[in-house]
């Protein structure tokens, strides 16, 4: 895909920047034209469309990244009623049908017969090689599955996941590593990032004790004080407990 | 919108694509809870 693509672009050494005088639309208002559209309710979002004729498609992507379709159950697709076509994609699977519910019905159905997989479960048997012999994926494995079989070779394995600051999720390991060793470089760069390594549930406290006091001005994030990023932090502070990895 | 692509062209006629929510965050992460302290000092 594009993103995909572009990452495999050199980097370029000499950008030459558009001349100020040249400028268009920075230092412009550049006011939104859909605000009023919005606001007194007449715009039409993308999903109130229906267009004469129009099908519905919802899909299912595999569960991890860099995992294939292997098989569908068109049969159990295409006996929803207002189930049409079922359509196959080398990651995904699609289900083409007169409304919404049905497709999602049959989308449910088409994965029937490979057992609906979790993510940990497709994981360990596809992506990270556990299973399948030959595959190319095999080989690899991820970090995870690296430490059970080899310690040194693990080791080292946790320390490539070095996340960059801005993209936390950019490791290349299946979806479900997220909870080992992705979320741990997201939590060291946590860390790193004011210089210290206090742990994610201290920050939290931090926080919180910051937003008891008043003192708004610590905080930025607009997630503060939403029970959901508290929640979070008390999942990342659990996966780094769980987890081993070094800092530096 | 690349999925909508994808699989549009294995269909005959207007399709809509529409992701269930489910399968929409599935390879998402939620931003992580953040705050910077910052100290500054002009003179």
């Amino acid at each position: 895909m594009l993103a995909a693509d572009a990452a495999r672009m050199p980097i370029p050494t000499d950008v030459s920047l558009k001349d100020h005088g040249r400028f268009r639309l920075i230092g412009t208002p550049a006011k939104r034209l859909d605000t009023p559209a919005k606001v007194n309710g007449s715009a039409v979002y993308g999903i109130d469309a229906r267009p004469p004729g129009v099908k519905i498609a919802t899909l299912a992507q595999s569960p991890v990244f860099g995992g294939r379709l292997k098989s569908v159950n068109d049969a159990a697709a295409l006996a929803v009623k207002g189930v049409r076509q079922v359509v196959r994609l080398d990651d995904a699977v699609a289900v083409v049908a007169d409304h919404m519910g049905a497709a999602k019905k049959g989308t449910r159905s088409a994965q029937d017969r490979v057992g609906r997989r979790t993510a940990r479960e497709t994981h360990h048997r596809g992506s990270c090689g556990g299973a399948r012999e030959g595959d190319a994926g095999s080989r690899r494995g991820c970090a995870k599955h690296r430490r059970r079989r080899s310690g040194a070779r693990a080791r080292r394995a946790a320390d490539r996941c070095d996340l960059p600051d801005s993209v936390p999720g950019a490791c290349r390991h299946g979806a479900d590593e997220l909870h080992g060793s992705c979320a741990q470089g997201w939590l060291r760069n946590l860390g790193r990032e004011s210089g210290d390594r206090a742990c994610a549930s201290r920050r939290g406290e931090d926080a919180r004790a910051a937003a008891r006091e008043g003192r708004a001005g610590t905080i930025i994030s607009s997630a503060a004080g939403s029970a959901g990023g508290w929640r979070r932090m008390a999942w990342f502070a659990r996966c780094r407990s769980r987890a081993t990895w070094t800092a530096r | 919108m690349v999925r909508a692509v994808q699989i549009a062209r294995h269909v005959d006629g207007p399709v809509k694509v529409v992701w269930t929510r489910e399968e929409d965050i599935q390879h998402d992460m939620y931003r992580p809870y953040w705050f910077d302290r910052i100290f500054r000092r002009a003179r």
